[in-house]
């Protein structure tokens, strides 16, 4: 468990997901990593029906830790539970329901260099694929503040020196306290929520 | 399909086939004055492990419910003993049924998840309001898949304080099974047979003690 | 020892000799005593007594003579026996070789022949290490007699008898000096103590001490368990991370290097070994001060120097 970083992978005009991603795993290859497996990080919104512009709940789930389900408001506190938080949500099934089209997820693959950890997902929302997000993991360190430097160099190896280098904000509030996941899993939510609005660009600029 | 509570895997990921558990309860209390005969009882009847001593934070929260005019019930419990070795707990309790003669014992549907941090930001960002809260301080037992407590309730929120007035034991007798297990109930009602002369669990009906 | 047993084999036959003599002189004296008791046979053809009682102190001053001459013998061999040094150097097992019973069992012959192998090896080696030492090549350090015996001299007092008192405030005065450092002592077993050193925001190190001499060294990072389920230290267990296990390996180097150059005083390699675990404390901050970059490998700048200790990777080694 350590700092990691979740960035939107911009597929260039011309080109779709597929060959976008392909591309993505050789470069990432050609530093070195070994691919270790498949990932896959789940997102359900709820919302809560009759109530005007009621707040947005989501219900994460990711392999990496798989005993463990986070559930976050938008802008507001998250909290780490076990398994049983679905079935809990379910009960409260009259008042928070499901958001029709809310589920999101990222799915691909995960690679191992030295201590990093890698992961490459094609984001998609039912049937149509939404775009591509990378994470960037580096698992010995617990303050973001201390390893934000390595985690650049890292991306800059195969984003391109003109990457943005700045820390996203909701690293930066906490980024000299100890780094928990949840904060991984929100950064995913921020990404999935600028996913679903159609015309939004992303940060990253490819090589 | 039966499932039983043992089959319930926290690190498998999955969350269990049945998340529809039903608890199976009886309740009862008992004097101050009589409670050492109650432990003395419990210990040779349960599993031969020492009994836990527990003092549990209790906060109890509401939500008003748009299908139905019973409003929906949580607690959260928080540990007083050891606060950094067991996480908060987060329960729903369904709405007890007391059902007709031929019912053992009382059921609700309930729901534990562990969480990580203090839930009451969580819970009042979900709609739910704080009603009361309580301390437990008692021992808890168990028999099988049966669990047994034994707990002084205060209002007071200081442990070590308890209020004058109250000069009994909560005594509860409960199972954690599927809703189509009739066996959980009885057995919950022969359990709660061999406490007798001392105390009698029995059905309760809150709605009509109101 | 060969001189003791071939005076051994001497006094052997010598008593084997005596032995017959001394048969000898029985069986003569043996004779006397049958002339008294029987007396001597009337010749058939003669009958004068006179005659008969010559013919006695006759045979009577013969048989006397042969046991003079049996008893000379005797005598003489007896003399010539040089009296055996007890055989000191067997101590006990010479008694062994008095049984008789034991003749038959070769137990004592066996010891004694174990005894000279052992001698002969005893002499070869003797004269291995004299040639040895005489011809002294210095290929490393502890090969050399004089230097092992130097340190064995100059290690053991300094660094066993030391009283828990000193140690300990030892320890208290080196946790206050470096920044960046902090410690905790987790166990004391004796002279040995474990302590955990966190380095920063970057490590934390657990450091058994037999005294001042440090013995581990186990480096993990900050969110990994220290503890087995049942609470007791984990000792044995490698980081999960792959730059603390390196950082491990050169932090034991380390140990290594500062406890063989400066056991002048006991606590000296513990402090400089404290510093050198100081200049960790941006493992993830600084970059290599030699290609400049966070990265090698996918592992931050791990090297210290331990004269000069400054970031490094490992493949940029000055």
């Amino acid at each position: 468990m350590g700092v990691a970083y979740v960035s939107p992978w911009k597929v260039p005009a011309g080109q779709n997901v597929q060959q976008n991603i392909e591309e993505l795993h050789n470069s990432i290859e050609q530093l070195g990593a070994i691919k270790t497996g498949l990932f896959t990080v789940e997102c359900e919104s709820y919302h809560a029906v009759n109530v005007a512009n009621s707040k947005t709940l989501h219900l994460i789930h990711s392999t990496e830790y798989p005993a463990s389900r986070f559930a976050c408001f938008e802008d507001g506190p998250s909290i780490v539970s076990d398994v049983m938080l679905p079935s809990f949500l379910s009960k409260l099934r009259s008042v928070w329901q499901p958001r029709k089209g809310g589920r999101i997820e990222s799915k691909g693959h995960r690679y191992e260099l030295g201590d990093f950890v890698l992961k490459t997902g094609i984001i998609s929302m039912g049937p149509s694929t939404k775009g591509i997000s990378l994470e960037v993991e580096y698992t010995p360190c617990v303050y973001p503040c201390d390893c934000w430097g390595i985690i650049t160099e890292l991306l800059k190896g195969f984003v391109g020196e003109n990457m943005a280098t700045n820390m996203p904000t909701l690293i930066l509030e906490k980024s000299k306290e100890i780094y928990t996941p949840d904060i991984t899993m929100q950064q995913y939510v921020e990404l999935f929520s600028n996913m679903r609005k159609s015309n939004y660009t992303p940060i990253v600029c490819v090589k | 399909i039966m499932v039983d509570a043992a089959d319930y895997q926290p690190l498998s990921g999955d969350a269990p086939v049945i998340a529809n558990m039903q608890e199976f309860f009886l309740q009862g209390s008992v004097l101050d004055t009589c409670v050492d005969k109650i432990h003395e009882r419990l210990q040779g009847l349960c599993d031969n492990v020492s009994p836990e001593a527990f003092t549990d934070h209790e906060r109890t929260y509401v939500m008003r419910n748009t299908t139905s005019n019973m409003p929906i019930t949580v607690k959260a419990c928080q540990s007083l003993v050891d606060k950094s070795a067991v996480p908060w707990q987060i329960k729903y309790m369904g709405n007890t049924d007391v059902g007709d003669r031929t019912k053992s014992a009382m059921i609700r549907s309930s729901v534990s998840v562990a969480v990580s941090k203090d839930p009451s930001e969580f819970l009042e960002d979900l709609g739910f309001v704080l009603q009361f809260e309580v301390i437990l301080k008692g021992y808890f037992y168990r028999k099988g898949r049966l669990k047994i407590t034994v707990a002084k309730l205060s209002g007071s929120i200081d442990p070590n304080k308890h209020e004058a007035g109250n000069m009994s034991h909560l005594i509860e007798v409960s199972a954690l099974a599927s809703p189509l297990d009739e066996s959980a109930g009885d057995e919950v009602r022969i359990f709660s047979q061999f406490l007798r002369p001392i105390v009698f669990l029995d059905k309760v009906d809150v709605r009509r003690l109101q | 020892m060969a001189d003791t047993i071939n005076q051994a084999k001497l006094t052997i036959s010598c008593i084997a000799q005596a032995i017959t003599s001394t048969q000898q002189l029985r069986s003569t004296v043996t004779n006397v005593f049958n002339l008294l008791c029987e007396g001597v046979k009337p010749d058939e053809d003669h009958d004068g007594r006179g005659r008969d009682r010559k013919k006695f102190l006759q045979k009577f001053q013969e048989h006397l003579q042969a046991v003079n001459k049996d008893y000379n013998e005797v005598e003489k061999y007896c003399n010539s026996m040089i009296p055996t040094p007890e055989l000191q150097v067997l101590g006990p097992l010479s008694h062994l070789s008095l049984d008789s019973n034991t003749d038959k069992k070769n137990t004592f012959r066996d010891a004694v022949q174990t005894y000279e192998w052992n001698q002969r090896m005893h002499e070869y080696a003797q004269i291995a290490s004299s040639i040895l030492l005489s011809h002294q090549l210095k290929r490393s350090q502890s090969s050399g007699g004089a230097i092992l015996a130097k340190r064995r001299r100059a290690l053991p007092p300094k660094f066993q008898n030391m009283s828990s008192q000193h140690v300990e405030n030892t320890l208290q005065l080196l946790a206050r000096q470096p920044a960046d450092l902090t410690f905790k002592l987790i166990k004391t077993l004796g002279d040995t103590r474990i302590l955990q050193v966190t380095v920063g925001r970057v490590f934390t190190v657990i450091l058994m001490l037999r005294n001042l001499l440090m013995e581990k060294v186990l480096v993990k990072g900050l969110d990994e368990e220290l503890y087995y389920e049942n609470g007791t230290i984990d000792l044995f267990s490698e980081s999960q991370f792959e730059c603390m296990r390196r950082i491990t390996d050169h932090a034991m180097t380390a140990v290594l290097q500062y406890s063989t150059t400066h056991a002048t005083q006991p606590e000296i390699p513990l402090k400089y070994f404290l510093l050198w675990l100081q200049s960790y404390k941006n493992l993830f901050i600084d970059p290599c001060s030699i290609c400049g970059k966070h990265l090698d490998g996918g592992l931050p700048p791990v090297w210290r120097d331990f004269r000069n200790p400054v970031a490094c990777h490992d493949t940029c080694r000055p």
